[in-house]
């Protein structure tokens, strides 16, 4: 842990250094564009900065490290954050949605730094580049732009936030960042997805657990139509009540319904019931499922093959 | 708040033990809660007692009455309950049924009431129902251990509705006053609403920082002894320490106070806890005065209990009180050998202590594990 800090303390002091030396070298070129303007009230005429000296070796190099910092202590950060996130599962969701926030944060300053600190162009230089890299960007990657601003709309706008459990596209899983250009969930089955944040701003997203460190789970259970329904749904409540997984601050509850599959009636038992952490919602689902068929089992409610009853026609 | 130095567990509970068997047998005594004690010794009894009293003339003049006391392991419920026999129930018949062991099964309840009541050849709960409304005198049944009537299995709650079936058919001839312990109540009340069989619920376990001084200092007031507490560093270093150094009084006035209320912080109002943290505080024994440690909270973190099957091994000793190997083994759905692992590595690491009746939290950790599993959204 003090080899921790001591890292973040170095990390720290680096980069404050290097703010500091930004700002005294944005300070000198101001002076500078002072003298650029003093002159041009004489000479009427816009001083062109060379090529060179607006990207001089000195500055490559220092903008190249500020970058690198910005990115060491962005993953710093997150990786910090991320293991306190793991130790509080009370604060888990908040911590984690802090990280997207301050990934933003950090690298605007650290553009900042490298833009207004160390390059410091004219502001016609800026416009004109801008003017340019925005016809050229815009034409060539329309996509990406679309997903950066996919990123800001889902920052702010915030239909999900990291650790949510959420569904889009077809894929459900666990929200794990939330970056400027894509968004990253977990599936069930342990596989990364990476969603482009243009496909997520403009799909329908559901939310399992918004926020919450529980969610809703259903079960469901398909019986024969002469099944006893009252034992049945008293099963089915103990089974939910007694799962080590379940979160009883939220009610536990027992639906059937009737349903016809091949013109055969099917009593379809729905167990609607929370978890009490989101990473056990398979686990209770499953739990419900087992204890509820073991027990309808034992109590040889269930026929070995399950014995259709026609619809009569 | 100042920065707290906290202990491992092994060295806390290899020092505790060794401790309090040094101090006086005297002063021992006087912190023994398995002991009956007065009225006075009692902290915050009069308000429990004065609404029993209101609830139990309610029933004598026809009301059907019942009441549940509620709170923590060691929170006081059984001291409260003895008080009520002499306070409230003093010329009235009672029965005292304490359960012992888990009870989940209708013909241990049967059998278990079938003794206490004298009743022969119980087959269902109407047999008991028909003896007790069959009696010539109404009589107080004290019913101590709800928490252990029930197992949190798909079949481990029918001594649970036979007894709801009980109480709400003699309500008239019987007086029921029933303990259960918090965790057990609040998990009973969520899934089939258990405070609607009572009329009467009252918690023990709402005890404030200045109650637990109390209870401590009520009983250190009856021995001879004289306290003295120390300053640890950081207190050594803070103004306020500073600016009382020539009044001797005054700092010790200052240490007590800072003393009880990372007592009360600790503890939670839980009785028991605090006295064995008291008794622990004790550094020694100075011919007539006892020397208090700055106190040190236990740090359970550092041992390996956060899995998540030691977690939940541990929520269900919180909400059975006492479970034996073959009762985990239903509560969690887990084999024989998988349920002896998880709670003989808790026992070898001093979270759990072994007793005839089965495994129980160790009180020492009690508020720790506590603190831990409601972190962890397992307890709410």
């Amino acid at each position: 842990m003090k080899r921790i800090a001591t890292y973040f303390m170095f990390l720290v002091f680096s980069l404050s250094s290097f703010a500091l030396s930004a700002q005294d070298s944005l300070s000198t070129v101001q002076a500078d564009s002072a003298l650029t303007d003093s002159s041009n009230v004489i000479n009427l005429k816009p001083k062109i900065v060379p090529f060179e000296e607006l990207f001089s070796t000195g500055k490559i190099i220092s903008s190249f490290i500020v970058l690198i910092f910005a990115f060491l202590l962005n993953r710093f950060i997150t990786f910090l954050l991320g293991k306190l996130a793991e130790n509080q599962a009370s604060y888990r969701l908040l911590i984690k949605r802090l990280i997207p926030f301050l990934n933003v944060i950090l690298w605007s300053v650290a553009l900042f730094i490298v833009i207004g600190g160390i390059i410091n162009p004219p502001v016609e230089t800026i416009l004109t580049v801008g003017a340019s890299i925005g016809i050229a960007v815009g034409f060539a990657a329309q996509d990406i732009l679309k997903n950066i601003f996919g990123g800001f709309i889902i920052i702010l706008d915030s239909p999900f936030q990291v650790g949510d459990k959420i569904e889009i596209d077809g894929y459900y899983g666990e929200v794990t960042g939330i970056g400027l250009r894509s968004t990253r969930i977990v599936t069930p089955d342990d596989s990364l997805v990476t969603i482009p944040n243009a496909d997520i701003v403009n799909n329908s997203v559901s939310n399992s657990n918004t926020g919450a460190l529980d969610c809703q789970v259903v079960a469901s259970i398909y019986l024969p139509a002469d099944t006893n329904i009252d034992t049945v749904k008293e099963v089915a409540y103990k089974a939910a009540i007694t799962s080590r997984y379940v979160y009883l601050n939220k009610p536990v509850v027992v639906i059937t319904e009737n349903q016809v599959i091949d013109k055969n009636y099917i009593i379809h038992l729905k167990v609607k019931a929370y978890v009490l952490d989101i990473r056990y919602e398979f686990l209770l689902k499953g739990e419900i499922t087992e204890l509820i068929l073991t027990e309808l089992n034992r109590r040889q409610l269930l026929p070995s093959s399950v014995p259709f009853k026609p619809v009569e026609s | 708040m100042s920065a707290q130095k906290s202990v491992g567990l092994s060295t806390f509970l290899t020092e505790t033990d060794q401790k309090i068997r040094e101090l006086p047998k005297s002063y021992r005594d006087l912190f023994d809660l398995s002991k009956q004690i007065d009225l006075e010794m009692y902290v915050n009894a009069s308000d429990n007692i004065r609404a029993v009293g209101k609830a139990f003339d309610a029933w004598n003049e026809g009301f059907p009455s019942s009441v549940a006391l509620i709170g923590e392991k060691g929170s006081g419920k059984s001291t409260l309950s003895n008080l009520l026999k002499e306070e409230v129930f003093k010329d009235q018949k009672i029965i005292n049924v304490e359960i012992k062991q888990s009870t989940w099964k209708i013909e241990q309840i049967l059998s278990l009431f079938g003794s206490a009541f004298e009743i022969k050849d119980v087959n269902r709960p109407e047999h008991i129902v028909n003896a007790l409304n069959a009696l010539e005198e109404r009589i107080v049944v004290n019913l101590e251990g709800l928490q252990k009537l029930y197992l949190r299995n798909i079949n481990g709650f029918d001594a649970l509705d036979a007894l709801w079936l009980i109480i709400s058919e003699t309500k008239e001839k019987v007086f029921w006053i029933t303990t259960c312990s918090r965790y057990a109540w609040e998990f009973l009340n969520k899934v089939e609403g258990v405070e609607t069989h009572f009329t009467h619920v009252f918690f023990t376990d709402a005890l404030s920082d200045g109650h637990i001084q109390s209870v401590i200092m009520n009983r250190h007031n009856k021995s001879v002894y004289r306290l003295n507490f120390e300053a640890d560093e950081s207190i050594r270093k803070s103004r306020n320490y500073k600016k009382r150094l020539n009044d001797p009084k005054a700092i010790q006035e200052y240490l007590k106070e800072i003393y009880f209320d990372r007592l009360g912080d600790i503890t939670e109002g839980n009785t028991s806890v605090a006295t064995i943290l008291w008794l622990r505080s004790i550094k020694k024994v100075e011919g007539r005065t006892l020397i208090i440690a700055p106190f040190q909270p236990v740090n359970i973190e550092t041992l390996e209990i956060l899995k998540t099957e030691t977690l939940f091994t541990l929520a269900a000793i919180v909400l059975h009180d006492t479970l034996k190997v073959a009762e985990l083994c239903r509560v969690l759905n887990l084999t024989l050998a998988q349920s002896r692992v998880l709670l003989t590595r808790l026992k070898s690491r001093g979270v759990l202590i072994e007793e005839e009746s089965g495994y129980y939290l160790n009180q020492l950790v009690y508020r720790q594990v506590l603190r831990l599993l409601k972190r962890r959204n397992i307890i709410h």
